[in-house]
C-alpha cells in the first residue's frame, strides 16, 4: 500500500514538473537575478556586464533623499486612501444589503469603476481634472468655486489622485464586504431580534465583529495595491508637480527604465517587497488572532 | 511488481520526451515555413502625436505597393518611447528593425552598440543627393567618431512665434506705443517679450500673452530651461563636464521663466500640466499671442485642419537677456536608423533610402513634418505654403545648441525638470533649486567616471 502511495506521489510530481519549471523560470529566476543585482553596479545601456560593488547600492539608498520623499508620499497615499475606501465600502455594503431588485441593480452599477483598466481610469480623470475644459472645475464654477489646477500644483495633486483611487477601488472593498455580509449566519440576527436589539446595536455587536475577517482581507489587498500603485500616477502626473505625487514604485521605474541603473532599481524594488511582506505578515497574524478569538 | 512500476515510469518519461521533442520540431519547422512563406515586415516605433506619423503611414502603404515590403508602425506615448526601444535593443529581441530616434539618445544608443553605422551602406548605395542633400547641422549629432548612425527625418529647431495679426495691427501698435513708449515689434529681448505678453494678456478675450509647457516629467521643461540659460548667457557644462547651469545666468533665466506664470501670469496657470503636445494647440487655436516651440508649429499653423490662425503666424529668432548675447536656438531632431538586432538590415536601409528621397521628404513636409533636405527648403511649392523653411536653414547656420550629448542625459533631464518644477511650485528659490540640481548632476557624472 505504502509503495503504491509513494509511486502515486512520484507520478503526480512528474506530471506537475513542467509547470513548476515554468513557474520557476518566470517567478523565481527574476527574483534571484534581482537579488544578485543588489550587490552589483549595472547600467543596462553601458554595454558592460554587472560589476560587483559590495553594498554601494544600500549606501546610496540610505543617502538618497528622493527615496525617503517617495516613501513618505506612498505612505501618505496609502494611509489616506485605504481607510476612506474601507469606510465608504462598508457604508455601501450596509446601504444595499437587502436583496431588493433596485438594490441588486445598484450593486451591479457600483462595481463598474473597478472593472475599468487603471490606465483608462487615469486618462479619464486626467481629462476631468483639466483646469480649463474638465468637468470638475466646470461643476465647481457653477456653484461659485474656482477649482484648483488639480494636477498642476503640488497641494491638490496627491488628493486628486487619492480621490480617483477611492472612486475606482471602493467598489472592490464593497464587493468583499458584500460577500461577507451574505455569508453571515441568519440565526444570530434572528436571536438578536428576539432579544430586542436596535439597528445600531446589531451593527456594533453582531455585524461588525463578524465582518472583521472580511475587513482584514479587504484592508490587506487594498494596502498591497495602494503601496505599489504605479499606472494611474504615471498616466496622470508622472510624479509631478515638484515630485508631489512621486511614489516609490514610480521612482523605482524611473531609476530602472529611464536611467537604466538596474542595480539601484533592484535595491528599491526589494525595499517595496520587504515592506509589503512584513505588513502582510502582520495582517495575517491579526487575522489569525481574530479567528482564535 | 517493482519491475512493472519501473517499466511504467520509463514509458511515461519516454512519452513526455517524445512529446517535447515533437512540439519543438514542429514549432521550429513552422517558424522556418513561416519565414519562407511570409513577405518581409519591417517594424518601427513612434510616439503618439509625432509630426512625421501621418506621412509615415501614407508612405508605408505606398512602399508596400511598390516593393511588397510591409512597414508596421507602432505608436506609444512619448514617455514610453525611449524605454521600449532600449529594452528591445538590450534584449536583442529585434522587434523593431527601423528605428526613429531622437538626437538626445544618440550617445546612449551608440555606447550600447544598438545602432548600425550606415557609412558602408551609404557608400555602396547612396541616398539621393548624398552627402550634400542635407545641411551639416543635421548630420553632426548622429555622427560619433566618424560613424554616421542615422539619416535626419524630422527637424526642430525651436523657433519663436508671434501672431502677426496682433503685432502688426495698427490700433494695437498705437495703443502699445502709448502704454510702453516704444514701437510694437516682435520682441528681441526678454524685457520686450514681457511687455508684449503683458499687453496681449486678455483673459476676458481668452487670450494669453504666451503659453509655456512646464509639466514635470514632460519633454519640454528641461528644454525650456536650456533655452533660458543660453539666452541669459549661461551654459550647462564646462569643458570638464562639471555643471555650471547654476550660474547667475541660470538663476536669472529660471526665475524669469517661473515669473511668467507665477508673478506676471502671462501664461495660463494650467501651463504646469502642459507638455509640448499641449501648449502648441493653445497657440494654434488663437489663444496666445507669443510662443516658442518646435518648427513643425510653423507648418501646422498654415494647415486649416490643425490651425485657427492660418496666415497669421510669423516667426523670428529667440529673444535674449541683452543685445550682447547672440540669439540661440535649441536643435534636437529625429533620425532614421537601423537596429543592430534587426534581421532585415538590408531591407531596412532600402526603406530609409526611399523615405529620405526628394519626393518623400517633400511630401512629408506638406503633411506637417519639418523636412530635412535642402531640396525641400528650396522647393518653390514648399516655400509658397511654408515660408518658414527659409528661416530654418538660416537658424541652423547661426547659433544653435543642443542638449548635452552624454549617455546620462535622461538623468540630467530629470534632475533639471524636478528643480524647475520645485521653483514653479514655490518650494525652493531658483538659486537653491539649481545648486541642488548641480550637486546631483555632478554626482551622476562622477559615478559615470567623468572626473577620474
Amino acid at each position: 500500500m505504502s509503495l503504491a502511495v509513494s509511486n502515486q506521489k512520484r507520478a503526480v510530481i512528474l506530471m506537475v514538473f513542467p509547470a513548476v519549471i515554468f513557474l520557476l523560470a518566470i517567478g523565481i529566476y527574476p527574483l534571484l537575478h534581482s537579488f544578485y543585482l543588489l550587490f552589483n553596479d549595472w547600467i543596462l545601456t553601458s554595454g558592460m556586464p554587472p560589476r560587483f560593488n559590495n553594498f554601494a547600492n544600500f549606501v546610496q539608498l540610505i543617502k538618497d533623499d528622493r527615496f525617503y520623499s517617495s516613501l513618505l508620499t506612498t505612505i501618505r497615499f496609502t494611509a489616506t486612501a485605504v481607510p476612506i475606501e474601507l469606510g465608504l465600502g462598508l457604508l455601501l455594503t450596509l446601504a444595499v444589503a437587502k436583496d431588493t431588485p433596485f438594490k441588486k441593480t445598484c450593486r451591479s452599477i457600483l462595481l463598474i469603476p473597478m472593472m475599468i483598466t487603471p490606465v483608462v481610469v487615469g486618462l479619464m480623470w486626467k481629462y476631468m481634472y483639466n483646469p480649463s475644459n474638465g468637468i470638475i472645475n466646470y461643476m465647481l464654477s457653477k456653484i461659485g468655486i474656482e477649482g484648483p489646477i488639480w494636477l498642476g500644483e503640488p497641494k491638490p495633486a496627491l488628493p486628486a489622485i487619492i480621490i480617483m483611487d477611492i472612486w475606482q477601488w471602493t467598489p472592490f472593498v464593497f464587493l468583499i464586504l458584500s460577500a461577507g455580509m451574505t455569508s453571515l449566519p441568519k440565526e444570530v440576527f434572528e436571536a438578536s431580534k428576539v432579544d430586542g436589539t436596535n439597528k445600531f446595536q446589531n451593527f456594533r455587536y453582531i455585524t461588525l465583529p463578524l465582518l472583521v475577517p472580511f475587513i482584514l482581507v479587504a484592508l490587506l489587498m487594498r494596502f498591497i495595491d495602494t503601496f505599489k500603485i504605479f499606472d494611474t500616477i504615471f498616466v496622470m502626473t508622472k510624479g509631478g508637480p515638484a515630485n508631489a505625487t512621486e511614489v516609490l514604485s514610480l521612482y523605482t521605474y524611473k531609476v530602472g527604465l529611464n536611467f537604466f541603473d538596474m542595480g539601484y532599481a533592484a535595491t528599491l524594488s526589494y525595499v517595496i517587497l520587504i515592506i509589503i511582506t512584513v505588513c502582510t505578515q502582520q495582517f495575517i497574524k491579526l487575522g489569525k488572532n481574530n479567528a482564535e478569538f | 511488481m517493482k519491475k512493472n512500476y519501473r517499466v511504467r515510469w520509463m514509458v511515461l518519461i519516454l512519452i513526455m520526451i517524445f512529446f517535447i521533442i515533437s512540439s519543438v520540431s514542429v514549432f521550429a519547422e513552422g517558424q522556418k515555413e513561416d519565414q519562407e512563406k511570409q513577405p518581409v515586415v519591417l517594424r518601427t516605433l513612434i510616439f503618439k502625436g509625432f509630426a512625421r506619423g501621418p506621412s509615415l503611414a501614407k508612405q508605408a502603404e505606398k512602399y508596400k505597393e511598390i516593393t511588397g515590403v510591409t512597414v508596421e508602425v507602432e505608436e506609444v506615448p512619448f514617455g514610453q518611447l525611449h524605454e521600449k526601444m532600449i529594452l528591445d535593443f538590450t534584449s536583442k529581441a529585434g522587434n523593431y528593425d527601423f528605428v526613429i530616434g531622437l538626437t538626445d539618445w544618440v550617445t546612449e544608443m551608440v555606447r550600447g552598440k544598438y545602432l548600425m553605422p550606415l557609412n558602408d551602406m551609404i557608400a555602396k548605395d547612396p541616398i539621393e543627393g548624398w552627402p550634400n542633400a542635407y545641411p551639416q547641422g543635421l548630420l553632426d549629432f548622429q555622427t560619433v567618431d566618424g560613424k554616421l548612425y542615422g539619416v535626419p527625418c524630422h527637424d526642430g529647431p525651436i523657433m519663436f512665434y508671434y501672431r502677426k495679426d496682433l503685432l502688426e495691427n495698427p490700433a494695437e501698435k498705437k495703443k502699445f506705443k502709448a502704454e510702453y513708449g516704444y514701437d510694437l515689434v516682435p520682441p528681441k529681448t526678454w524685457d520686450q517679450f514681457l511687455d508684449v505678453s503683458r499687453f496681449f494678456n486678455r483673459p476676458e478675450e481668452n487670450l494669453s500673452g504666451t503659453v509655456i509647457a512646464a509639466k514635470q516629467g514632460g519633454q519640454q521643461l528641461a528644454y525650456d530651461f536650456f533655452l533660458m540659460l543660453w539666452s541669459f548667457g549661461g551654459d550647462v557644462f564646462d569643458k570638464s563636464y562639471r555643471p555650471i547651469f547654476n550660474s547667475d545666468a541660470g538663476v536669472k533665466g529660471l526665475q524669469y521663466y517661473v515669473d511668467l506664470r507665477n508673478k506676471w501670469e502671462v501664461t495660463p496657470k494650467a501651463s504646469t500640466t502642459f507638455d509640448e503636445t499641449e501648449n502648441g494647440p493653445v497657440y494654434l487655436n488663437g489663444n496666445a499671442a507669443l510662443m516658442w516651440h518646435w518648427s513643425h508649429i510653423a507648418s501646422w499653423a498654415e494647415m486649416p485642419d490643425r490651425s485657427k490662425i492660418v496666415g497669421n503666424n510669423a516667426y523670428t529668432l529667440m529673444p535674449v537677456a541683452n543685445s550682447s548675447i547672440k540669439p540661440t536656438t535649441l536643435s534636437v531632431y529625429w533620425f532614421f536608423a537601423i537596429s543592430e538586432s534587426s534581421k532585415n538590415k538590408a531591407e531596412t536601409y532600402k526603406l530609409i533610402k526611399w523615405l529620405s528621397n526628394i519626393e518623400n521628404d517633400k511630401e512629408a513636409s506638406q503633411m506637417g513634418t519639418v523636412g530635412c533636405r535642402l531640396s525641400t527648403y528650396n522647393d518653390p511649392e514648399i516655400l509658397k505654403q511654408f515660408p518658414f523653411y527659409k528661416n530654418i536653414e538660416a537658424s541652423l547656420a547661426s547659433a544653435v545648441k543642443t542638449t548635452p550629448q552624454i549617455p546620462q542625459y535622461a538623468q540630467v533631464d530629470d534632475i533639471i525638470g524636478v528643480a524647475c518644477s520645485k521653483v514653479i511650485a514655490n518650494e525652493m528659490s531658483a538659486k537653491e533649486a539649481l545648486d541642488d540640481a548641480a550637486k546631483r548632476v555632478e554626482e551622476v557624472m562622477r559615478k559615470a567616471g567623468y572626473y577620474d
